[in-house]
């Protein structure tokens, strides 16, 4: 096979692989032309594919790091111990000029100053619902169902996320670098957009766009658009990669999937929709192409089943998937 | 591979053939590939006078799926960060190759030719991963 053949086969790969790709017919034309198109055809397509299923299963990380032990490349669906406490009536003492609203993210809780010395602003997400939230700078936080968030109006680009899950969109300020402290940990960036997803004492960064700079009094760990890092409070970081877009799916109004496995599917339509959506391990590495609108499912949740074919029933606060 | 529903409505019939049936094609040229790697494998291991299918303990299949990800996001990487880019979000990230020319500003031509680039070196790599 010439090097031009083999450039072929490969120029038809990836004019194939395009789901938009109508042009069957050229491409049988091409084929029939000699046999040993198909072959070479199929290698390079099967090569791409298998290495595609093992970058999606597995985000990588930098060689010499310590292994993880849970697998990050199939995020565990968050199992939310949280329960919405409405003790008495929530005061809705806010500043306009510190918080507003994005339309399309329907129902927020705000509880009022907290009984502390600190006068803090709390915002604590009822599981079920997520809100969206833009401070005095024009940064963004979109926090997901079942987490808990302080602002300290004294600092307005310094939040702490107690726990939960919340994507923060920062508007660029050198001069004041917005920081996030998770745990003992502190995440400090200029300007980005981020994930921060904190449970049972362990804290993930994993940014989108930008840098940001993990723990910068301690070992600092810098991270570029398509890193992240399991932060431990008595181990060292574990840092791993994932595709930039895949962070935040679940905060979109429509997550889109070309082959993503469902444990990942779930994963993200639980921070959509702040319930925990379980997947029967049977089905986890099931593949998922299309797209889903997340307010339709938020609305009516049991269409899920027909959508990603499976069985659906309830399961605590939450729902599991399992084979059909 | 998923049959849809009764009722939804099929935009191209014979493009929507012509997909399922690459798929299939596909799905099948890898299983069938994975077997007869096994069977050289096992052939290697006990002689030619052997049996029979071996099945590659599962941790070891996926310890080597892990090692073949980190190495195939390292050959990305060194394609350069626009056709990393490029590759990630049309392959990874499901994004059609207008889509993510639009994403990025530049023409679909240019997405080819970074997405040929990354294939070429990605094909090269998986190569070179067998025979090792």
């Amino acid at each position: 096979m010439s090097d031009n053949e083999a450039d072929d086969a490969v120029a038809w790969a990836v004019r194939v692989s395009d789901l938009e790709f109508t042009d069957w017919d050229a491409f049988d034309a091409w084929l029939a032309g000699d046999p040993a198109r198909g072959p070479a055809y199929m290698d390079a397509t099967i090569a791409v594919e298998e290495l595609a299923a093992a970058m999606t299963a597995f985000p990588s990380r930098p060689a010499g790091l310590p292994p993880v032990s849970a697998e990050l490349g199939e995020i565990v669906p968050l199992r939310s111990r949280a329960r919405w406490t409405t003790g008495g009536a929530w005061r809705g003492s806010l500043s306009a000029a510190a918080l507003a609203l994005a339309a399309g993210i329907a129902g927020f809780f705000f509880l009022g100053q907290a009984e502390t010395a600190r006068r803090l602003r709390i915002i604590e997400t009822p599981l079920g619902q997520a809100a969206r939230i833009t401070l005095t700078d024009g940064s963004q936080i979109v926090v997901a169902g079942a987490s808990r968030l302080t602002l300290d109006p004294d600092s307005p680009r310094e939040v702490t996320v107690e726990r939960g899950r919340a994507i923060f969109t920062v508007t660029h300020d050198p001069g004041s670098p917005f920081r996030v402290a998770a745990g003992s940990h502190r995440i400090v960036d200029v300007g980005t957009v981020f994930e921060i997803v904190r449970i049972a004492g362990t804290t993930n960064v994993a940014v989108a766009e930008g840098a940001v700079t993990v723990d910068p009094a301690r070992t600092p760990i810098a991270l570029d658009a398509g890193e992240g890092a399991v932060l431990h409070d008595d181990r060292p970081a574990e840092l791993f990669f994932r595709a930039p877009m895949s962070i935040g799916q679940w905060s979109k109004d429509r997550m889109s999937y070309g082959g993503a496995p469902l444990t990942q599917v779930a994963a993200d339509l639980s921070g959509a929709l702040g319930r925990p959506i379980m997947v029967d391990p049977g089905i986890g590495r099931r593949r998922f192409t299309g797209s889903l609108a997340v307010a339709p499912i938020r609305a009516r949740p049991q269409e899920l089943a027909v959508l990603l074919d499976v069985r659906m029933h309830r399961d605590g606060d939450g729902w599991k998937l399992t084979g059909r | 591979m998923r049959i849809p529903r009764s009722d939804a409505v099929i935009h191209d019939p014979k493009a929507y053939l012509y997909r399922m049936a690459h798929r299939l094609l596909i799905d099948w040229k890898r299983s069938k590939r994975q077997a007869e790697i096994r069977d050289a494998l096992w052939a290697e291991l006990v002689g030619a006078s052997s049996h029979g299918i071996s099945e590659q303990p599962a941790a070891d299949r996926v310890l080597e799926a892990r090692q073949m990800s980190t190495r195939a996001f390292a050959v990305i990487r060194h394609q350069g960060e626009r056709a990393a880019r490029v590759f990630l979000r049309h392959r990874l990230d499901g994004l059609t190759q207008r889509q993510v020319a639009a994403e990025i500003g530049i023409s679909i031509g240019t997405v080819e030719g970074d997405l040929r680039r990354v294939y070429r070196a990605l094909a090269s790599f998986r190569a070179s991963f067998d025979n090792a």
